[in-house]
């Protein structure tokens, strides 16, 4: 992407050149008019002729230079990426003074080498302080006009042509006919002013761009502070919330151990009488409080897993789905003689839940289906959850996993909970869509081996 | 200070150049402050060899001094049968060039031919170069080298540098020659040369 960015970079900078090159066969005409009033001014000793070829002639030069220079910078920063080392600013003066000795050379107007060094030392100079942001391109042209404006009028300045500036064709002409009707005191204090001023200008808006960067870096970096700051008190109360959580969740198991003992003792009192259906009810009881118990340290200790079949846990997920009003249907295709897993029931099931949910809402209120098919593959248990949604886009394929990512202005934390309940369980989980026709998620758990280390119910029920 | 090297190298060498680039005058010179009889009569034909635009200063001087002359920067050889003099403004000029149908080859040629028919027709030349310092090049010394040979009478300004020997040229073909500080100078020598 890069890379393409850069080419186009340096072929509009090529074409920017290469226009500036030809600009000047481009508005012949423009030349013609000075000539022509140029000789007009002569004749009828006009002085405020010669002011406005002046300005003509500053404007021809600014857009001629700005096309040439503006396009070198393009050609060079696409190539080295702005970062501002040696090589490319001496590159970029070298490659300037090429293409000034071309100009030259092809039109044979004589501009002045000198002027053109002084500017590359002037642009070169700037350039350190223009931020290397979004909006590099548009404050180096600005300055880039004001100091080519500057310059040209710079080259119209009589009492510097002894040093070899504005020695082209038209600048030529022009201080030539100033010095015979005004001895050139129009241009010595017109240019001047004009080149100071258009200079002033350029040295203070550098200073202002660099001002101003430096309080945008200062700002950026108190804003990163308090973004962390924010996230670090946001995962202080969570934290908190969570341990909060886990207390009520703890709590729960003094009250089911009253029940549970309480049953027991009920059932003890009715041992020798005939009420054998009071009897019944009670052993349901006692496995209720019995699973409502193991489902309670499920949540608190999240290292607490069981083997399982498969079915029942898939069994499991999908009857806690909720698909009234909805054209879904949930095809679930198992492979036969499917070992057991060794997974934190509550867990794994809210993790494949949560895949099931973000499939349903890929969906949407269309139809479609979902197929959860799970296979063996080795030693491995391989879990396929397809849907024909309406995929997910290429560019956020690797964001999914990340924290608070989400394009529905959900929590966004559904999938990098999964990905760290389904490695909690070293497992792995991949992602592959296509967007506009399907979404499938391919979730690898070891299978359970025998006399693998478990945990027991019991010994951890608290 | 690292990073600001290429632009010192830059300032530095835009500094040095101008003084790299001056060179010393060619040599002493004898010159006249004006000429001390006229030399030339009325009607004069003021053209340009290079077609610089600066030509026309000439024709506004002629006009000031009330001298009856035709501006003509394109003028050619067979146009001479109405003039008696020729004042020649020499300085290349690419945009003053281009408004006419002529490559430098052919403004030389032009340039030649009209000083050649004005020799073989005795009318004086006058060569002025307004131009000092500003038009230095190969193709303005050329043009000065193809004419000055032919001419009668030389105004220039003193502060060319004349780094192709211009000086030399004049000297060897003993034209009688007057320098000026100013372009407003050349009005009393331009003068002198027709009353």
């Amino acid at each position: 992407m890069k890379k393409n960015d850069n080419h186009t970079s340096i072929m509009i900078g090529i074409i920017l050149v290469i226009i500036g090159i030809l600009l000047p066969t481009i508005v012949e005409g423009w030349s013609t008019y000075m000539i022509e009033n140029l000789e007009g001014s002569t004749l009828l000793m006009d002085s405020g002729k010669l002011v406005i070829i002046s300005i003509l002639y500053v404007m021809k030069y600014c857009i001629i230079f700005f096309f040439i220079l503006f396009g070198g910078i393009l050609i060079i920063y696409g190539n080295f990426s702005r970062n501002g080392n040696l090589l490319w600013q001496f590159l970029y003066a070298m490659l300037m003074l090429l293409i000034f000795f071309i100009y030259n050379y092809l039109h044979k107007e004589g501009f002045s080498y000198i002027s053109h060094l002084l500017t590359l030392a002037f642009l070169l100079f700037v350039q350190h302080f223009i931020p290397r942001r979004k909006n590099f391109y548009i404050i180096y042209s600005i300055l880039l006009t004001f100091i080519l404006l500057a310059v040209a009028w710079m080259q119209l300045i009589p009492w510097l042509s002894k040093f070899g500036i504005g020695t082209d064709d038209i600048a030529t002409s022009i201080k030539i006919i100033d010095q015979y009707l005004n001895d050139n005191y129009l241009l010595n204090t017109l240019a001047s002013l004009f080149f100071i001023l258009f200079l002033i200008i350029s040295v203070i808006l550098t200073f202002l761009v660099y001002l101003l960067n430096k309080r945008i870096i200062a700002m950026e970096k108190i804003q990163e502070n308090e973004m962390e700051l924010k996230a670090t008190r946001m995962a202080l109360v969570e934290s908190k919330v969570h341990e909060e959580i886990n207390s009520l969740v703890h709590d729960l198991k003094t009250p089911l151990s009253t029940l549970e003992g309480l049953s027991s003792l009920i059932k003890l009192r009715l041992k020798g009488r005939g009420e054998s259906s009071i009897k019944e009810y009670l052993d349901r009881m006692g496995s209720a409080i019995q699973k409502m118990n193991d489902m309670i340290s499920e949540i608190l200790y999240e290292n607490i897993k069981q083997p399982i079949s498969i079915k029942e846990l898939l069994e499991y997920v999908t009857s806690h789905l909720i698909l009234s009003e909805k054209n879904i249907e949930i095809i679930v295709k198992l492979e036969d003689y499917l070992p057991l897993i060794c997974v934190n029931k509550i867990r794994f099931s809210r993790a494949i839940s949560n895949i099931l949910e973000n499939a349903i809402s890929s969906i949407g209120e269309s139809e479609g289906t979902i197929r959860v098919s799970v296979r063996r593959l080795n030693h491995q248990v391989v879990f396929e959850i397809m849907d024909n949604g309406r995929g997910i886009e290429t560019s956020h394929i690797h964001s999914i996993w990340e924290e608070g990512f989400s394009t529905r202005n959900s929590s966004g934390i559904g999938l990098s909970f999964v990905k760290s309940v389904v490695e909690n369980h070293h497992g792995t989980i991949r992602v592959s869509s296509v967007p506009g026709s399907h979404t499938q998620m391919n979730i690898t758990l070891p299978i359970h081996e025998e006399g693998g280390e478990t945990y027991e119910y019991n010994d951890l029920s608290r | 200070m690292k990073r600001f090297l290429p632009a010192l190298v830059c300032l530095c060498v835009a500094i040095i150049l101008p003084f790299l680039l001056v060179s010393s005058s060619s040599g002493k010179i004898s010159t006249y402050p004006n000429l001390p009889a006229p030399i030339a009569k009325e009607k004069i034909l003021i053209t340009s060899a290079g077609q610089a635009v600066e030509s026309t200063v000439l024709k506004s001087i002629a006009d000031q001094l009330n001298l009856e002359s035709d501006y003509r920067p394109r003028a050619l050889a067979a146009d001479l049968y109405d003039y008696k003099s020729v004042v020649i403004v020499v300085g290349f000029s690419k945009n003053g060039l281009s408004q006419t149908i002529r490559s430098i080859k052919e403004e030389n040629g032009r340039s030649k031919e009209l000083i050649m028919e004005a020799e073989a027709n005795a009318i004086p030349v006058i060569l002025v170069d307004i131009t000092g310092v500003l038009r230095e090049d190969a193709i303005t010394h050329s043009l000065l080298e193809t004419i000055i040979p032919h001419i009668t009478y030389y105004i220039g300004l003193k502060n060319s540098n004349y780094n192709h020997d211009v000086r030399g040229l004049l000297k060897e073909n003993h034209i009688p020659t007057t320098l000026v500080n100013h372009i407003n100078d050349i009005e009393v020598p331009f003068n002198s040369a027709y009353r």
